[in-house]
């Protein structure tokens, strides 16, 4: 296990430094957009890693119901933190790009506008998990209100833009599976979103390897 | 332009830097909580 950490870690530290390099010099600027098109390979990354979140946080809240182990009612809370603060970050990243193709910040766009609802469900599920006292209670609760957000995620990504007329440029999961994209593009914003998406993953595990610390300590003074 | 570009990196890695830091804020407690 420490080995497979080591190598993820390294992967990780020499792919970031790559991705920079690629997306800030080696990829030509978009026709039209010109250099701002360069947010691109970054925030579409942090977008797919808060996509990734609900995933996540339905995926440990399963394995909480299931099995019961506290540890995993933890993981899921840290899964949605992290979606929490990457939402925020996407709704950051992508109003500059749309102040720059757009000239305004805001545009009530049908995918930004589900960006927003995405990262309203993360703040009720906090109001929600903070609101109850028993543990047990909040454990089952939260677990299933993210499971819930989990399903209904994918209509508010893939499927609402896609109904609505758009600005939004339907890069990644298109309907007429063109992207549009050079393949220097394709392969700059392929390589970025795997390095965010190993990010994720290297912070979520930080995440969760404290608060089962935290749950251990707790335990044993609680013993004590 | 690509001064917006660096603008949306730097918000980016700020947030990233606000997990980390949450997490050594954590692991703070945890240690005085042992030393105790």
């Amino acid at each position: 296990m420490k080995t497979i950490r080591l190598l993820f870690f390294i992967i990780m530290l020499v792919l970031m430094p790559v991705v920079f390099y690629m997306a800030l010099v080696w990829v030509p600027p978009a026709m039209g957009l010109g250099e701002a098109s360069r947010i691109l390979y970054f925030h579409v990354p942090v977008a797919w890693s808060s996509v990734l979140a609900f995933i996540m946080s339905g995926y440990y809240s399963i394995r909480y119901l299931s099995g019961n182990d506290r540890r995993h009612e933890l993981f899921a809370y840290n899964a949605a933190y992290m979606g929490l603060v990457y939402s925020v970050l996407t709704v950051i990243t992508g109003s500059i790009w749309a102040h720059i193709s757009w000239n305004m910040y805001w545009n009530w766009d049908p995918r930004e506008t589900s960006a927003v609802i995405l990262l309203l469900i993360y703040v009720a599920y906090f109001s929600l998990y903070s609101s109850l006292q028993n543990r047990e209670t909040r454990g089952r609760i939260s677990a299933v209100y993210l499971i819930i957000a989990a399903v209904v995620m994918p209509f508010f990504v893939f499927i609402i833009p896609r109904i609505y007329m758009s600005l939004h440029p339907d890069v990644v999961f298109n309907t007429a599976k063109k992207s549009g994209l050079e393949l220097s593009m394709k392969i700059t914003l392929i390589a970025s979103m795997a390095a965010f998406t190993m990010l994720y993953f290297f912070i979520l595990g930080l995440m969760n390897r404290t608060s089962v610390l935290k749950k251990i300590v707790e335990e044993k003074q609680n013993d004590d | 332009m690509m001064t917006e570009v660096l603008i949306a990196l730097a918000v980016i890695w700020a947030g990233i830097a606000f997990l980390l830091f949450r997490i050594d804020r954590k692991l703070t407690a945890l240690e005085k909580r042992i030393n105790e």
